[in-house]
């Protein structure tokens, strides 16, 4: 009897270190398996011309990397504030003029080189070099010096104030100081490495499992590259993509109405503009001006375009934007209204005049509904249709134009009405000086007041007619979850975007 | 080589190809500057200021006088280097290749594939063109003719890839032809489209010169000779009708090599054609140059090869040569 207990405890002793074994080989497994793999296929028609944001990547560079490859020392988040990121915070001196920002210590780039200082001093210093293209060069005037007492300060000195300056420190991306070739390459900080690019086709980003932060939540992110809208569409609607960052033809919405796709309707920051030439006659008359606003019904033809989507805000300003205030009550629409204005400013019988139009959608679509619209008031209007490259050379840069149609796209772009010098010539000194004066005051509260009036004043001049704000609609698979909405400035963070 | 008039004629061929090239290149270069625009726009934000204007013409070189940048690029030209693209900065000459990986095997397959319905359709189409199925395929071939190959393409997306989602709608693998089935896959759609489109103008003259052998002394005189109809057109009626068919085909090649763009825009693959299309628009020039070198130089070449071919299988150039010499 003694000898078959035994003999049965042993045999239970040895089942217990069997399972005991079997579990500890799953537990590392286990482990293993944590890390996603999840490859996440997003569709945009905004390919990048070259990796480098500071030498003309264009849009669609900041859409593949910024917040992915590359990353600033703040981020701008999609609900449009600002957040710290490589930068653990900053100080300000009295003065607002000194700013010391502290890193995070333990950032590596992909290569594995340590971020310090000396990154963040090459990295500012690109953008606002001479040979630089980036868009946020001017931004960053006022900079005096760049410092680095340690690895991990780097210490900004301003000529004069910049409320802004960290905001527009959200659009410096972190370089590899001993990197070369930025245009091909990019060695960055951020929670995916940049593995391969094929031009015309995909743009491939892996998870970087060194990453310093918060690690992705898929394992890899391909971007697919399309050239017009249907192939896009016709990509989802056959699973090619799981989602696209940007739908640009509206009448394909209906496609995506079953319960298989979602979709988002958000905010964008890219405004419609009939722009007109502030310099010549007769749109440097105000009267003119607001005559075309009010004989306009932009909201019949948001409607006529888009639906239910997209926005009259009756200004550049953007509801992302801290200064944002609905202004599309300023000018209504009421053609007998404009009339009378057209009879006042000395044109009883209406005028001719040519508006240059982009061919791309919806520029054509647009220029036919506003000459149908001034038909109506006795304006006669010639539509000149213009490749890109006209109209940055004949509009943008000889100011050869009376008026003309063209999307922007960024935010906190109302700035440009403070320059006379810019396309448009809207030259208002009470503006230019507001504009100015509010970069250089000590609170934000303060600065939105400013700019807040300047818009005011720059909507009752009629400077320009702001069409319409464009929807930002991303359209998904229903089981995609975690990617933005608001497309600020075309980013698209995709580390969050999880496949039920 | 006087003996030898086939040698004769090619090397003067060769000797006026090499001529039209260089020609054909000077006049791409001088053409692309006379088009408006200026390379360095496409780098230019909104907002750029004077300097920052300069500081692109530079970086794209037209900063310099023409006569300077036509002296860099007849240096660059001869050596067979075709530069930095001017917007990406990547050396052209990879992503020439790279992009050929896609619209050679497009092009060629396409091709094939065309012959294969073209000649048995053609040649139906001429001998049996009393019969329903020969009125039928002259339709087709008519039909074939007057559709645009994009409309054919995007039927052939909306059948395919969209209802019966057997095919994908567009695209190519992210790792290329390491994944081969995804990329044979990827090629159906458009090589079947290029192949319609192509086999019904091809499958015109094929019929057309049928037509003319059907009708002609050496077939009646072969038939009388006791060969069937089928080993007369066969033995006799295929080698006659070769010659102008050559001579169509490598115009065809040609054409369908350079009209690949439709067909890569429309199925969004990453080929020449949507190379060409992209460097136009933002004019880089560094990369137009470089596609058009190769392309022009595929339809040189193509049109030699056919003519060359052409002259090898009609014997009469080389009797006429013997009777001369004796």
């Amino acid at each position: 009897m003694k000898m078959s207990i035994s003999k049965n405890l042993r045999r239970k002793a040895f089942a217990a270190a069997i399972a005991f074994g079997v579990v500890a080989s799953l537990v590392p497994a286990a482990a293993q398996a944590a890390a996603p793999t999840t490859v996440i296929n997003v569709g945009s028609l905004y390919e990048p011309q070259n990796l480098d944001n500071t030498a003309g990547g264009g849009q669609g560079v900041t859409e593949a990397l910024n917040g992915n490859v590359y990353e600033g020392l703040f981020k701008l988040n999609d609900d449009g504030s600002v957040s710290n990121l490589l930068a653990t915070g900053y100080t300000v001196s009295p003065d607002g003029l000194t700013y010391t920002f502290k890193l995070h210590s333990g950032v590596k780039f992909a290569s594995g080189k340590p971020l310090t200082s000396a990154d963040v001093k090459f990295s500012i210093e690109k953008v606002i070099a001479p040979d630089s293209l980036s868009a946020r060069k001017s931004s960053f005037g006022p900079i005096a010096s760049i410092t680095t007492p340690d690895d991990l300060t780097v210490v900004v000195t301003l000529s004069a104030r910049s409320i802004s300056l960290i905001y527009n420190l959200s659009y410096v991306w972190i370089f590899n100081s001993t990197a070369t070739d930025f245009k091909a390459h990019a060695d960055g900080t951020g929670p995916y490495t940049f593995t391969n690019w094929v031009k015309g086709s995909t743009l491939t980003l892996t998870r970087n499992p060194s990453y310093w932060g918060t690690g992705a939540k898929n394992g890899s992110v391909v971007f697919h590259y399309f050239t017009d809208a249907t192939s896009l569409n016709n990509a989802l609607l056959t699973k090619e993509v799981d989602v696209i960052t940007s739908v640009q033809s509206p009448d394909a919405l209906s496609q995506f109405s079953s319960s298989a796709y979602k979709i988002n309707n958000g905010n964008s920051t890219t405004k419609l503009l009939l722009a007109f030439n502030d310099r010549v006659a007769p749109f440097n008359n105000k009267l003119v001006r607001q005559a075309v606003t009010s004989a306009i019904d932009r909201k019949k033809f948001l409607q006529s375009v888009w639906g239910n989507y997209g926005q009259v805000t009756g200004s550049m300003v953007p509801p992302k934007d801290p200064w944002y205030e609905d202004l599309s009550g300023v000018y209504p629409y009421n053609p007998t209204l404009a009339k009378a204005e057209l009879k006042q400013a000395g044109y009883p019988n209406g005028f001719t005049f040519r508006l240059d139009t982009p061919t791309y959608d919806p520029h054509p679509a647009a220029a036919a509904f506003i000459k149908a619209q001034l038909a109506l008031v006795g304006i006669t209007v010639n539509i000149n249709s213009v490749t890109d490259d006209q109209w940055y050379n004949n509009v943008y840069k000889a100011h050869n134009f009376v008026a003309t149609l063209q999307e922007h796209v960024n935010d906190r772009d109302l700035v440009w009405y403070g320059n006379p010098n810019f396309y448009w010539g809207y030259n208002n000194p009470a503006v230019t000086k507001l504009i100015n004066a509010s970069e250089q005051v000590k609170s934000q509260r303060t600065q939105t007041l400013d700019l807040k009036k300047a818009n005011e004043l720059i909507v009752a001049d009629a400077a320009s007619d702001w069409i319409y704000l464009y929807p930002q609609i991303v359209v998904a698979t229903s089981n995609l979850s975690g990617y933005p909405l608001n497309g600020l400035n075309s980013q698209f963070y995709a580390y969050n975007i999880v496949k039920a | 080589m006087n003996n030898h008039p086939l040698l004769k004629y090619l090397a003067r061929r060769l000797l006026i190809l090499v001529t039209s090239f260089a020609a054909a290149l000077v006049a791409i270069y001088v053409l692309l500057r006379i088009i408006p625009g200026d390379p360095s726009d496409s780098l230019i934000p909104i907002g750029a200021t004077p300097a920052q204007i300069l500081a692109a013409k530079h970086s794209v070189g037209t900063d310099k006088p023409l006569i300077d940048q036509f002296g860099h690029w007849l240096s660059q030209i001869v050596r067979f280097r075709f530069g930095n693209s001017y917007i990406s900065g990547s050396p052209v000459a990879p992503e020439i290749f790279a992009r050929l990986r896609i619209t050679l095997p497009l092009t060629l397959i396409a091709f094939i594939v065309a012959i294969l319905i073209a000649v048995p359709v053609g040649i139906t189409a001429a001998s049996r063109g009393q019969k329903w199925y020969g009125r039928l395929l002259n339709t087709f071939s008519q039909l074939g003719i007057a559709i645009p190959v994009f409309w054919v393409g995007l039927i052939g997306i909306y059948l395919f890839a969209l209802k019966l989602q057997i095919l994908p709608a567009g695209g190519f693998p992210a790792n290329g032809w390491s994944d081969f089935g995804g990329s044979l896959k990827s090629l159906v759609l458009p090589i079947l489209t290029i192949a319609f489109v192509m086999s019904a103008s091809l499958s015109r003259y094929i019929r057309s010169v049928t037509l003319d052998v059907l009708n002609s002394d050496f077939l009646r005189t072969s038939r009388s000779l006791g060969f069937s109809f089928r080993q007369a057109l066969w033995s006799h009626g295929v080698r006659n009708a070769a010659a102008p068919v050559i001579s169509i085909l490598g115009i065809e090649l040609a054409t369908t090599f350079v009209g690949a763009v439709v067909v890569e825009t429309v199925f969004a693959l990453p080929g020449l054609g949507s190379l060409l299309v992209k460097a136009i628009q933002e004019n880089d020039y560094a990369t137009v140059q470089g596609v058009l070198f190769v392309s022009t130089l595929i339809v040189m070449l193509s049109g030699f090869a056919a003519d060359a071919l052409q002259k090898w299988l009609d014997p009469r150039l080389n009797r006429y040569a013997n009777e001369v010499r004796a």
